[in-house]
């Protein structure tokens, strides 16, 4: 019989996985579309991060006022968090530095550029939903972004790629498949 | 699985109306996330569509939030819920969740407050369902600030990543408010026609759904302890 999916069970889950989670350099987490928010959620304050703990959180498709608000309600007493958009303020050394928007490649080399200027900030990374850069960008497009994520982990830039997904868009799956070094699975 | 054959298409993820008859209608079930209209004149069952889709969501997992913009008690309005077979009660305060919202509107007119209101059960709740029954009572309780609270509503509920539904209430001769129905995704249509006979009879109509092949024209359809059943082809 088919388990019910809903946010108890994939926070249950998630938390079963957590050696998983926490040994890979590059995961990729698939979630199904409507709790693809809670599972960002999670892993953003999970404690999957090496070194300080420190996050740099893409979010692809939900804007900066409205993660505020999550943060706000659910992670109190976890992580500080900071919200940059590029091109203003750039991401600081804070616990968690959230950038939004839909046109990631342009972001991703905005925000670790900026990254790059600190160098013992070497944050973790966490993006979702990578399935929705397939609204705004070509696959050639998600698949260079994918390759400049492999580039800041190989010069040290980031110390751990997190990709969160659903399965709508079968391209920018196996993509990110390729990616990543384990896959957790959320979808039933 | 690729699709480098056609790399710019992408289908939405749908999930069930929770009512018969209509997923058929509309390529397998609204779009997550969207925002869907379902106008009527009074007693052409709005209220009880949108239960039956809160169930649905229930049943499948998925988390609901039920704001009420009349000023009732929530176990009011139960009492003639629980009648509805399809009514699980088990679901209620758990995966269905009420909130009260025609008491705050009874004070406060200032519509970013109300939103924010809103915003924080949303928030708390993180709900994949939302429904706010009726929108269009909203106009009455804040008078001048409508405009405003629509064109607020609209941006915040692009952000919610959840399938709302908002009610709209007509009079018999207005199609549906039109202004609600600027900023949603989708608008279905309840109304009354005469039978042959002389009876009244109910049709549903999806007049507008961006991004999705769906069947156009009256369709009739029941409401009964059942709850919303479409028979679709039967105009």
């Amino acid at each position: 019989m088919r388990r019910l999916l809903n946010a108890q069970t994939v926070v249950m889950k998630l938390r079963q996985s957590l050696p998983q989670l926490k040994e890979a350099r590059k995961v990729l987490v698939t979630a199904p579309p409507t709790l693809i928010n809670h599972v960002s959620l999670y892993l953003v304050c999970a404690p999957i991060h090496p070194g300080a703990g420190r996050v740099l959180f893409l979010s692809v498709d939900r804007p900066n006022q409205s993660l505020a608000r999550l943060f706000d309600r659910h992670c109190a007493g976890g992580p500080q968090v900071l919200f940059a958009n590029p091109g203003m303020d750039p991401p600081q050394s804070s616990d968690v530095s959230c950038v939004s928007g839909l046109f990631a490649p342009k972001l991703i080399v905005d925000a670790l550029g900026q990254l790059a200027e600190t160098p013992e900030v070497r944050p973790s990374m966490v993006v979702g939903n990578v399935s929705a850069l397939g609204f705004y960008n070509s696959n050639d497009r998600v698949k260079e972004f994918l390759r400049k994520i492999d580039d800041k982990l190989r010069e040290g830039a980031i110390s751990k790629a997190v990709l969160v997904s659903d399965r709508t868009q079968g391209y920018i799956l196996s993509l990110a498949r390729e990616f990543a070094e384990k896959e957790v699975d959320l979808s039933g | 699985m690729t699709d480098k054959s056609n790399p710019g298409a992408s289908d939405f993820v749908r999930i069930k109306s929770g009512i018969p008859g209509l997923d058929q209608m509309m390529e397998g079930g609204f779009p997550f996330p969207s925002t869907i209209l379902v106008a009527g004149s009074a007693g052409t069952g709005k209220t009880t569509f949108a239960l039956q889709f809160l169930m649905q969501g229930a049943r499948d997992g998925e988390q609901g939030l039920y704001f009420t913009t009349l000023s009732e008690p929530t176990q009011w309005m139960m009492r003639f819920a629980s009648r509805l077979e399809f009514i699980n009660k088990d679901y209620l305060g758990k995966e269905v969740k009420y909130v009260e919202l025609g008491n705050f509107l009874r004070d406060e007119k200032d519509p970013r407050k109300v939103i924010d209101f809103m915003e924080e059960h949303i928030t708390e709740v993180m709900p994949q369902r939302i429904v706010i029954d009726p929108i269009t009572v909203i106009e009455e309780l804040i008078g001048g600030n409508y405009r405003t609270f629509l064109y607020e509503l609209a941006t915040r509920l692009k952000n919610w990543q959840a399938v709302s539904v908002l009610t709209g209430e007509v009079l018999p001769e207005q199609p549906y408010p039109v202004q609600v129905s600027y900023i949603t995704d989708t608008v279905i249509l309840l109304s009354y026609g005469l039978s042959p006979e002389g009876g009244r009879r109910k049709y549903l109509e999806i007049l507008k759904m961006r991004g999705t092949g769906h069947t156009t024209g009256r369709h009739l359809f029941d409401v009964s302890r059942n709850g919303v059943s479409v028979q679709a082809g039967l105009r």
